[in-house]
């Protein structure tokens, strides 16, 4: 099939249902050249000189840069926002004749982990419509979910891209921290936000985060790295951390796997280590969006959770107080890094499920505590800065469950294999 | 909107909060409290009772 019938296909797709019919809401806008592009990576391909991602066809969350698309991170705030550059990984993808179909929803500014917090509607999940498609990369998931694009890009701070692959029944990879540049992102907590990416199998995925990864002189933290592979390895050792879950999904997580358990002591802090950091360096983030350079001010425009995000940082970030939130909570962070990589030593992977309940109905009365707590087993590994995978891991009652397989840093291929055989049934 | 006292002359300060739906408790603690209701916040804040602090001084 050409890749213009290919994007033509999926608009099709995304006429028929994300707007209409089952109203998904993936997609914030569409590009409008998607076509025209398509028809350019044909003709290289009859030419013979083609990139390596010709005929992929990619959604991209709207809080990336992709020039003369809107980034509006879905919020009032930047919904005029044309992106006036493209970000690394946005250059990476068209270099390598990728074609972009358009800007994903998302839980506004990503703060958020159910995709019901954009302030442009809802995401739905089409694998379960009455449930939650898991947030911040709502629209991403449910694009490659529903059948809108093959793969997508996502941006995960603590869970962003592993919480709605795991909702939505798909895969979604957040990376090593720097392995991917984040110039052209638009940084929730810059020292936890990942790039990561949603695909419907392993192969898609792994072929995507080669062509993203690497060093970039605009991102300080981006790091040098080789190409990652999926190769047969010796036999895994696995540790299934001692954990608070719902018992049903560990079953089922635990059915998949041979592993060992593993008592990591501070494991249950994550939560608590990782909102204060993420309320302040949110806060000192959006002081940018003041109304003078990206249209509104952001506490006039801004949702809910938003606001509550910049008044607490506000609040930790006054000069007496950071010594009893923020640096305190970069303790903790050391600490639970620290066990990691002891734990590390003695097993290769850690293996859990990605989220700790399944994902509840569009519309429950979650609390905020209950809201922030179901990111518990997803936090750990952007705190670690290490890479984590969420792959399907079955049904429970028609709602997928994600089984989750954290390794140490750099260890892509690693994971990615172990993921390719749980993917092939072994 | 409940307004505050400004500090410098001419100028309103808007208390945000209150977009939330929430007055200003008197303490940080409690205003960061209301703002990040989460179990357990008290192992990050009590230095001297908390896990953390005691692993730390090991």
């Amino acid at each position: 099939m050409s890749t213009e019938q290919k994007v033509k296909d999926y608009l099709k797709a995304i006429e028929k249902d994300d707007k209409k019919g089952r109203k998904i809401n993936a997609f914030l806008e569409l590009n409008p050249k998607a076509i025209e592009e398509a028809k350019e990576i044909d003709k290289k391909i009859k030419q013979g000189k083609v990139g390596r991602l010709a005929g992929k066809i990619i959604g991209i969350k709207a809080n990336i840069n992709v020039m003369g698309l809107t980034a509006s991170c879905a919020s009032k705030v930047l919904e005029n926002y044309i992106a006036p550059y493209d970000a690394s990984v946005i250059e990476k993808i068209k270099k390598e004749d990728g074609i972009i179909i358009g800007m994903t929803n998302m839980d506004e500014f990503a703060c958020g982990g159910s995709g019901e917090k954009s302030a442009f509607g809802l995401t739905k999940n089409p694998e379960a419509i009455e449930r939650i498609p898991g947030g911040s990369s709502s629209g991403s998931a449910a694009a490659v979910a529903a059948g809108f694009c093959d793969i997508a890009l996502g941006s995960d701070t603590g869970g962003s891209v592993r919480s709605p692959a795991s909702c939505c029944g798909v895969i979604g990879i957040k990376p090593t921290y720097g392995l991917v540049s984040r110039y052209g992102l638009i940084d929730l907590c810059m020292s936890f936000d990942q790039i990561g990416v949603i695909g419907k199998n392993i192969d898609d995925v792994l072929l995507l985060l080669n062509v993203i990864r690497g060093k970039d002189e605009r991102d300080a933290t981006s790091l040098e790295s080789g190409e990652i592979k999926i190769e047969k390895t010796k036999k895994i050792k696995i540790g299934l951390p001692e954990i608070d879950c719902d018992k049903e999904i560990w079953n089922l997580v635990k059915k998949k796997v041979d592993g060992e358990s593993i008592n990591i002591p501070h494991l249950d802090l994550g939560v608590q280590t990782y909102y204060p950091i993420v309320f302040t360096e949110f806060f000192s983030g959006t002081r940018k969006f003041d109304g003078r350079r990206f249209g509104k001010k952001i506490e006039e425009a801004c949702g809910e959770e938003v606001l509550r995000r910049i008044l607490g940082g506000k609040e930790i970030t006054q000069a007496e107080y950071d010594g009893k939130y923020y640096r305190k909570a970069l303790q903790a962070k050391a600490l639970i890094t620290k066990e990691l990589e002891e734990a590390f030593k003695e097993y290769d992977v850690l293996v859990m499920p990605t989220l700790p309940i399944l994902p509840w109905k569009v519309g429950a009365n979650i609390s905020i505590e209950n809201e922030y707590a179901s990111d518990a087993l997803t936090v750990i590994a952007n705190i670690a800065g290490i890479p984590a995978i969420s792959i399907p891991a079955g049904k429970i009652r028609d709602i997928p469950v994600g089984l989750q397989i954290i390794g140490k840093k750099f260890s892509e291929g690693l994971i990615l294999s172990l993921a390719k055989e749980l993917e092939n049934g072994k | 909107m409940r307004k505050y006292q400004p500090n410098h002359p001419g100028r309103e300060y808007v208390d945000y909060r209150n977009l939330l739906g929430l007055e200003r408790p008197d303490t940080r603690d409690a205003a960061i409290a209301q703002l990040m209701p989460r179990f357990d916040i008290k192992l990050l804040v009590s230095p001297s009772l908390t896990k953390l602090e005691r692993e730390l001084a090991k």
